[in-house]
C-alpha cells in the first residue's frame, strides 16, 4: 500500500531573498523518505519473490519439467516401464518421420483443426448474437445453450456414440421416414467417424466459447449498430463491419484455444471408436498414436512416444504463428 | 509498432499454451541411466530408485518371521469380491501378528496397463501385484518383478506342471510370475437363434469348420438375426490356436502366420460372413465385451468368458434362459488355452519377505479352491486355480442343473485340468496386437483382401517384435 504524505521541508530549504540580484543558486534537492506504515514497514525484499514462488513452482514442475523432460527422451531409447533409456541422437526422429502411421494420424489432426476452428469460430459468434438481447427468460435459454460445456466429455461422447451406431436413434430415424434403407455406418468410415468426432467437438465447444462471445460482445458500442443503420447497413453488413471488428481480439484467442484443442483431440475419436481409431486405425489423431507408441508396456517406446510429442508441439507452434502472421496482415 | 508489440505478445502467449499442448502430451519417464547387476546375477532393472540388495543377491529371502506392510493391488475385483478379500487379508493378518495388507484396485485393461506403466517408472509399484497378461511379459523382461526361481526355489512345485514350465519370463528362463486363476474360453449360444436358423440347439460347434458353417447358415435364414460379433480382440488367438495356426515361430522371434493356410482360411470366412451380413457392422469397432450386444437376442455366439454370464443374466433373463454352453472350439490334439491372472512381487518391494508370503498365500491350493468356490456360490464368476491339487477337487466340477452358468462352471472345470498357457497368447498384446487387429479389421469390411491384410498385419507385427528385442 503507498502512502502519500505532505512535502517535507528539509534543512537548508528556506526560500531565497529578493532583490539580491543574484540568481538563486540551485541546490540539490533530497528526496524525501518514504514513509511506510504498517505491515509494508516490514515487508522484506524477497516478499514479492515468495508471492510468485507458488506459481512459478507450478509452472516448472507442470509444464516446464515436462517440457524439457520429453524434449530430452525424445533422443533417447527409454522404454516405458523403466522411462530410462540411452542416448540415440535423431534415430526417434527418423523413426517417426518414416512411420506412416505418424502421417496418417498428423493429416487426421490437421483435417480436424482445419475443420473445427473455423467453425468454431463463427458459430459461437452467431449464438452468441441470437442470444444477447435481453428478452424475457433468455436466462434460461442460456442456461439450456450451456449445458453440453458442463457436461463431462466422456458421456457426451458415449451418448452421441449410442446415438450414431448402426441401430442408433439417428439411423432408426432416418430408415423411419424412409430416407435410407440400410443404417448409415457414422462409426466405421475414416472420414464419416472423424465428422463424428468434429461434430461432438462443436456441440460441446459451441456454448463455452458463446460465454466468452457474450462478454466481448457486451463492450461492442451500440451506438456503432445505429450508426451502421443510419448508413443503410444490412444485418450481415452489420456483422462484417461492427460485430467482427468489436470481437476480433476474441475471436483471435479463441481460434488459439480451439487450434491447440482440436491439434490435441482425443478423447472424441477415441471413445467413438472405442479406442481403436476407426476401422484400420486409420481415423487415429497424434495424440491416440502418441499414447498408443508412448505407453505400450511391452512394445511401446518412450523416446518415441516424446518425439511425437515434440512433433505436436512444433506443428501447434506452427500453426499459431502462421494464424498470428495472418491475423497480423488483416490487421494491417 | 504497437501492432508489432501486441503480435509479439500474442505470439508468446500462443507458444507458452503449446509448451503446455507438449506438457500435457508428454509421455512420463525420467533421466536416463543405465543397467547394474545384482550379487546374484539377477539384473537390476533401469529404474531411478535403489533396488533393496536382498532383492537381488543370491541368497533365498526368510520367510520365517515376518512383518512390517506392505500393499497389494488387483486389477477389476473391487466392487465384486470386496468380502473375499477382506477376509483373506485379515485372516492373514491375524495369523502373522505385526503385518499389514493394503488393498487397492484398478478396473479396466488399457488403465491399468497405463497405471502399471506410470508406477513401474517411478517405483511406485505395490508390492504386490495382480499382473495380467497383457503386462507380466513386459514386466518380467524389464526385470521389475522378483526372481521366484532364486530367491523363493521350489515355489512353483503346486501348480500345473504345463503351465509352469511355459511361463518362465525372466532373466535367465527363471520365473517371475505366480499364476493366480484362469477361465476356459467357451462356446455360448443363443438357443432361439439356432433354432430360427434351423440349426439343432443342443448342439454346439466343437470345430472351427463347424462354426463357420452354423454362422453362415444363420446368415441365410436373413431373419434379422446375426451370427457373429465383429470385434476379435477377446476370440481371434483362441480361435487360432483352436484351428492350429502357427502364430509364431518356435523361439517367438518373428510371427509367421501370413504363411498358414489356416490363418488364411479364418480370415477369408469372417470376411465372407461380414458381406453376407452374419455380423452386426458396427461391432467390428464394438465393446471388447459382446455381453451386452448377445442381449439383445439377435446374436447366435455370445460372449467365450463364462463369467461374463452374469452380465447377460441381470440384462435380459429370457436371452439368458435360452443360452447354450458347449466346448472351446478346436482341432484333435489342441489343448485350451490357460488366459488368466497372475501375481508377481515388485522388485523394489522394500519388505519383499512379506510381499512374497503373501503372494505365495493367495495362489496356493487352499485359497485358489476358496477363490472358485465364492465365484460359485456368489455367481459372479467363473474362475478356475492354477494348482494341480485345487483343479482334482471335485467340487469345482458340481453342476446342479441346466442353469448356463452352472453348465459353464462344470465344462470349465473339465477343460481347466487340460489347459496350457499358450505362449503366443503374450505377445499378441499392445500395438503388436492393434497392428494385427487393424489388418484383420480392414479385411473383415472388405477394405483389402484377406492375404494383403495377414502380409500386412505380420510385416507391422514383426517390425515392432524387432524392436523391443533391440
Amino acid at each position: 500500500m503507498s502512502t502519500t504524505t505532505a512535502p517535507v521541508r528539509g534543512p537548508g530549504q528556506g526560500t531565497v531573498p529578493s532583490g539580491t540580484g543574484t540568481p538563486p543558486r540551485r541546490r540539490r534537492t533530497r528526496r524525501p523518505p518514504e514513509v511506510r506504515n504498517g505491515a509494508a514497514r516490514y515487508r522484506a525484499w524477497w516478499v514479492p519473490w515468495l508471492w510468485v514462488a507458488a506459481p512459478v513452482v507450478v509452472v516448472a514442475m507442470f509444464y516446464l519439467f515436462p517440457f524439457l523432460n520429453t524434449f530430452f527422451l525424445s533422443f533417447t531409447d527409454a522404454s516405458p516401464l523403466s522411462g530410462q533409456g540411452e542416448n540415440v541422437g535423431l534415430q526417434n526422429y527418423r523413426d517417426l518421420l518414416s512411420d506412416p502411421v505418424f502421417w496418417n494420424a498428423v493429416l487426421n489432426s490437421v483435417v480436424y483443426a482445419l475443420i473445427v476452428v473455423p467453425l468454431m469460430v463463427l458459430l459461437p459468434l452467431l449464438v452468441a448474437l441470437l442470444v444477447r438481447d435481453k428478452v424475457p427468460g433468455i436466462g434460461l435459454f442460456r442456461s439450456l445453450y450451456y449445458v453440453p460445456a458442463i457436461a463431462s466429455l466422456v458421456v457426451i461422447s458415449l451418448a452421441w456414440s449410442a446415438i450414431l451406431r448402426d441401430q442408433g436413434m439417428v439411423n432408426v430415424a432416418l430408415m423411419d421416414i424412409g430416407l435410407i434403407d440400410q443404417p448409415i455406418s457414422f462409426l466405421t468410415g475414416r472420414w464419416t467417424l472423424l465428422l463424428c468426432a468434429m461434430a461432438v467437438t462443436l456441440w460441446a465447444g459451441i456454448p463455452y466459447y458463446m460465454i466468452m462471445y457474450l462478454a466481448a460482445l457486451a463492450n461492442v458500442d451500440r451506438s456503432l449498430y445505429d450508426a451502421a443503420a443510419v448508413d443503410g447497413a444490412g444485418p450481415v453488413r452489420k456483422f462484417l463491419t461492427v460485430t467482427v471488428p468489436g470481437v476480433r481480439t476474441m475471436m483471435t484467442l479463441v481460434a488459439i484455444l480451439v487450434t491447440i484443442g482440436s491439434l490435441k483431440i482425443f478423447t472424441e475419436v477415441h471413445l467413438l471408436s472405442n479406442g481403436t481409431g476407426g476401422i484400420g486405425g486409420e481415423s487415429q489423431t497424434l495424440t491416440m498414436y502418441i499414447r498408443a507408441v508412448g505407453l505400450d508396456p511391452t512394445y511401446g517406446s518412450l523416446g518415441l512416444g516424446s518425439a511425437g510429442a515434440v512433433a505436436l508441439f512444433l506443428m501447434t507452434i506452427g500453426l499459431l504463428i502462421a494464424s498470428q502472421r495472418l491475423n497480423a496482415d488483416s490487421e494491417n | 509498432m504497437i501492432q508489432k508489440s501486441s503480435l509479439s505478445r500474442r505470439a508468446v502467449l500462443g507458444s507458452l499454451a503449446a509448451a503446455g499442448t507438449l506438457g500435457a502430451a508428454s509421455c512420463t519417464g525420467a533421466s536416463t541411466g543405465g543397467d547394474a547387476g545384482g550379487d546374484g546375477g539377477i539384473p537390476e532393472p533401469s529404474v531411478g530408485c535403489e533396488i533393496p540388495e536382498m532383492n537381488l543377491d543370491d541368497s533365498e529371502l526368510d520367510l520365517s518371521d515376518l512383518s512390517g506392510e506392505i500393499t497389494f493391488m488387483t486389477q477389476g475385483l473391487k466392487g465384486t469380491f470386496d468380502e473375499f478379500f477382506t477376509d483373506l487379508i485379515a485372516d492373514f493378518e491375524s495369523d502373522h501378528p505385526g503385518t499389514s495388507i493394503t488393498w487397492t484396485d484398478q478396473g479396466g485393461t488399457a488403465d491399468f496397463d497405463t497405471l502399471m506403466v506410470t508406477q513401474a517408472g517411478n517405483c511406485s509399484m505395490a508390492d504386490v501385484i495382480n499382473v495380467p497378461s497383457s503386462t507380466v511379459l513386459a514386466l518380467s523382461q524389464e526385470n521389475l518383478l522378483l526372481d521366484y526361481d532364486v530367491k523363493s526355489p521350489g515355489l512353483g512345485e503346486p501348480f500345473v506342471p504345463a503351465v509352469w514350465d511355459s511361463i518362465a519370463f525372466g532373466d535367465q528362463g527363471h520365473h517371475t510370475a505366480l499364476p493366480w486363476y484362469f477361465g476356459p474360453l467357451l462356446v455360448t449360444y443363443n438357443k432361439d437363434v439356432f433354432e430360427r436358423a434351423g440349426l439343432d440347439p443342443e448342439t454346439p460347434p466343437a470345430t472351427m469348420d463347424e462354426y463357420f458353417e452354423m454362422a453362415h447358415q444363420i446368415a441365410a435364414a436373413d431373419n434379422g438375426d446375426y451370427a457373429l460379433y465383429g470385434n476379435t480382440s477377446w476370440y481371434l488367438s483362441d480361435q487360432w490356436h483352436g484351428m492350429g495356426v502357427q502364430i509364431m515361430n518356435e523361439d517367438r522371434s518373428e510371427f509367421t502366420f501370413a504363411a498358414d493356410e489356416n490363418a488364411l482360411r479364418w480370415m477369408t470366412e469372417m470376411a465372407s460372413l461380414y458381406a453376407e451380413g452374419a455380423i452386426p457392422k458396427d461391432s467390428v469397432l464394438g465393446d471388447l465385451d459382446q455381453s451386452q450386444a448377445y442381449t439383445e437376442g439377435t446374436l447366435a455366439f455370445g460372449t467365450p468368458n463364462a463369467s461374463f454370464l452374469r452380465t447377460v443374466r441381470s440384462a435380459n433373463q429370457s436371452v439368458y434362459d435360452a443360452t447354450g454352453v458347449g466346448r472351446g472350439m478346436r482341432e484333435e490334439g489342441i489343448n485350451p488355452i490357460f488366459s488368466g491372472q497372475y501375481i508377481g512381487v515388485s522388485v523394489a518391494s522394500p519388505n519383499a519377505p512379506l510381499a512374497l508370503a503373501w503372494a505365495q498365500h493367495l495362489t496356493d491350493p487352499a485359497q485358489g479352491l476358496a477363490w472358485a468356490q465364492y465365484g460359485m456360490d456368489t455367481e459372479t464368476a467363473v474362475v478356475f486355480p492354477a494348482t494341480t491339487e485345487a483343479l482334482d477337487d471335485p467340487s469345482l466340477a458340481e453342476a446342479s442343473g441346466k442353469d448356463p452358468m452352472e453348465q459353464a462352471r462344470s465344462i470349465s472345470a473339465e477343460e481347466a485340468k487340460v489347459s496350457e498357457a499358450y505362449l503366443p497368447a503374450f505377445y499378441l498384446t499392445g500395438q503388436v496386437q492393434e497392428a494385427l487387429l487393424n489388418s484383420v479389421n480392414k479385411a473383415i469390411v472388405g477394405d483389402v483382401e484377406p492375404q494383403e491384410a495377414l502380409d500386412s498385419a505380420q510385416e507391422s507385427m514383426n517390425r515392432l517384435l524387432q524392436r523391443s528385442a533391440s
